[in-house]
């Protein structure tokens, strides 16, 4: 394989994890809930997926049980921060902690057992053909279910918040919860349905990650991608369309740290400048320096969003962080 | 090897001097050896661990805890307790608390609290403190830690007979002497027995995030590595290569469920050998200050099984190198950059790659 078409190979499977749970942050943060709670609900979905996989033998229903896992974690959050009002921010760290918690008791004896997960697989009916398409071929037509359907999901999502009626009132909701009350729109129910959708994606994430992509389970295996999910959310100022985008420059830059190791881009040190260019390349491909890339990324991108607000628009749900009294009189 | 428990009550100074051999024998360094704190002779010993991960991971901590209870299953007059996920910032609070209840001995086991454990040690000179990987010792605090790098020798034997493309993947955790070390190690192995063997590395800044070291060894298998080696506190690599049909061998644990067919076998930790002798010599009354850095003569570092599809040439090959090193016949750095080289450099100098490893260690 090509350096291009590995690289953009390990994009594509990068890339699947933060999508998917970003997409599920999306939602939720679109009806006015922020949920941190990403990490601890990927966590639940890994394990739980992992231990039906095991059990079962059977990697759908698995996903499935990921995803279930972490709807239910979700549903606490929806409780604690719809009824009775808590605030979001420390609730969802709250969750984190308690997926985390729950998950490293619960999931201790499991990190030695073996499980067959999702195979990589070329897309089905046309991924014949077109896997042998140069460079991307490889990339997007062989690779794990999981990985098309985090790909599917983008227009999905897509379609759901802004062409269906129900995922318009999802986001009235988050825009100014008092008007879709008013308008009759059910306000609680859907902000529930909103952050339970979303705890799906997010135990989906998880799922993909311990079935598909690690094939194996170990305690804190997420390692900070649910925050990372969330920090895609305000990249992608809340919209599907560049939540892709973002997943996939974030997974990029995952992927040329680890495979730009074997890249020597040094100059002939007769060279003009060879003595100022080599150290800063050298500087600027230090593996440990190309890790910050994707938050420094992150800060590049928001900084350029604040400070041109006028032209870009933000997008935030206006009841972001916001709970919802209806008012009795 | 040494280290081996006899009757638990019997205080007879044969004893008390076989259990020092084992750790005096191995000493780096120089230390002061005054007598330090810890429990009166005989009574029950109170035993703490504080690791820096859970321990569930199959990784170092998981290691360090499988000999604690070992340890604690084997000896009446012990009781333990430890303290997981302990970052090197709260440690100092967590030794304090131990040594403030009734613990007579704290054990440390990563580099990151050397020096919040020696501040507590200062405060506390009637608790007894033993701090793995690091380099600062006092009268009431010791030192551990074992020469991987020689099962890491005969791993890499194990590697250079099996590769074909002659190219051998390691995914690695931080460019640190003590990784640099097992690098090394491994790529001296590999071509004492296959001169032609390089080995290609990749750091993952981390020495635990599964998903970023299968994406590792992907990489270094997309480069035409047809075996993986790792460090990291997960089997993540280990899958990877298995599930891509390639060779491999893990380490810390034994990893051998997920290597599959193509499982090799992986440089593993038995610190019982350590936690065993230490405990005993603490419950004598006879404990002080030490630098233990022991080989595998000592059956703290050690090789886990054979995978299934092992051949026997490789398997006797690497038996007769082991049996080199127990006997003290076969010095892993010899012909190396580092041949000669103290023991102290070998554990905190070491910053370059051997002839037969890519690249360079990132500064």
């Amino acid at each position: 394989m090509s350096f291009a078409a590995g690289l953009l190979n390990a994009t594509v499977q990068a890339a699947t994890v933060l999508l998917l749970a970003g997409l599920g942050e999306l939602i939720s943060e679109r009806a006015g809930v922020l949920n941190l709670g990403v990490e601890g609900m990927m966590l639940v979905g890994a394990l739980g997926g992992f231990v039906v996989t095991a059990v079962t033998g059977n990697y759908w229903l698995g996903f499935g049980v990921g995803i279930a896992c972490g709807m239910a974690l979700a549903a606490v959050h929806a409780f604690l921060c719809i009824s009775l009002k808590s605030n979001q921010v420390i609730s969802g760290v709250m969750l984190t902690l308690l997926g985390t918690g729950l998950t490293t008791f619960f999931g201790s004896g499991w990190v030695q057992e073996s499980i067959t997960g999702f195979p990589q697989m070329t897309f089905p009916i046309v991924g014949r053909y077109l896997v042998h398409l140069p460079l991307v071929g490889e990339a997007f037509f062989r690779s794990t279910a999981t990985d098309y359907l985090a790909l599917l999901a983008v227009p999905v999502v897509w379609f759901f918040l802004y062409r269906s009626n129900l995922g318009l009132e999802i986001i009235a909701v988050g825009e100014d919860p008092e008007m879709a009350d008013t308008m009759g729109v059910p306000v609680f129910k859907f902000r529930y349905l909103a952050v339970i959708i979303g705890g799906g994606f997010a135990g989906a994430a998880g799922a993909h990650l311990s079935l598909a992509f690690s094939q194996l389970w170990v305690p804190g295996m997420t390692v900070g991608r649910g925050w990372i999910a969330v920090a895609l959310v305000v990249f992608a100022q809340w919209r599907p369309s560049r939540m892709l985008v973002g997943a996939y420059l974030f997974g990029l830059l995952d992927a040329l740290q680890l495979r730009s190791q074997s890249l020597s881009l040094a100059l002939d040190p007769n060279a003009p400048l060879a003595g100022v260019l080599n150290p800063l390349v050298n500087t600027l491909m230090n593996p440990q320096i190309m890790s910050t890339y994707p938050y420094l990324t992150t800060i590049a991108v928001l900084s350029y969003a604040v400070i041109r607000t006028e032209s870009v628009r933000l997008a935030v749900p206006s009841a972001l962080l916001q709970s919802y009294n209806r008012e009795m009189d | 090897t040494g280290g081996d428990t006899g009757d638990t009550d019997d205080t007879e100074a044969s004893e008390t001097t076989a259990s020092e051999g084992t750790t005096s024998g191995t000493t780096t360094g120089d230390v002061e050896t005054t007598d330090g704190g810890g429990p009166s002779e005989g009574e029950t010993v109170n035993a703490a661990w504080v690791y820096i991960s859970e321990i569930g991971d199959l990784g170092w901590s998981w290691a360090h805890d499988q000999a604690r209870q070992a340890v604690d299953e084997q000896y009446d007059w012990l009781e333990t307790e430890y303290t997981e996920a302990v970052a090197p910032s709260d440690s100092e609070r967590v030794f304090e608390q131990y040594a403030q209840g009734d613990v007579d001995v704290i054990f440390g086991t990563t580099f990151g609290y050397q020096d919040p454990m020696y501040a507590v040690a200062e405060d506390y000179p009637d608790t007894v403190f033993e701090h793995a990987t690091g380099y600062r010792t006092r009268e009431n605090m010791g030192r551990y830690m074992g020469r991987i790098y020689e099962p890491r020798y005969l791993a890499g034997q194990a590697t250079g007979m099996v590769t074909e493309n002659n190219t051998i993947g390691y995914v690695a955790a931080f460019p640190i002497p003590e990784v640099v070390r097992s690098i090394n190690a491994m790529a001296l192995g590999a071509r004492s027995v296959n001169p032609e063997a390089t080995f290609k590395v990749r750091w993952v800044n981390a020495w635990f995030d599964p998903p970023t070291a299968r994406e590792a060894a992907n990489a270094l298998i997309d480069e035409g590595c047809d075996v993986i080696a790792q460090e990291q506190d997960s089997p993540a690599a280990v899958r990877a290569a298995s599930d891509a049909g390639v060779w491999t061998s893990g380490y810390n644990a034994p990893m051998g469920q997920f290597g599959g067919e193509n499982y090799l076998i992986s440089p593993i930790w038995d610190w019982t050998e350590f936690y065993g002798p230490t405990l005993e010599s603490l419950h004598e009354g006879s404990w002080e200050a030490d630098a233990f850095w022991g080989g595998m003569e000592t059956g703290v570092p050690m090789l886990d099984e054979w995978g299934p599809n092992v051949s026997q040439e490789v398997k006797d090959q690497v038996a007769a190198t082991e049996e080199q090193i127990l006997n003290d016949e076969l010095d892993v750095w010899a012909g190396s950059a580092f041949e000669g080289e103290s023991d102290e450099f070998l554990f905190q100098e070491m910053s370059s790659f051997v002839e037969g490893v890519e690249g360079e260690v990132p500064s």
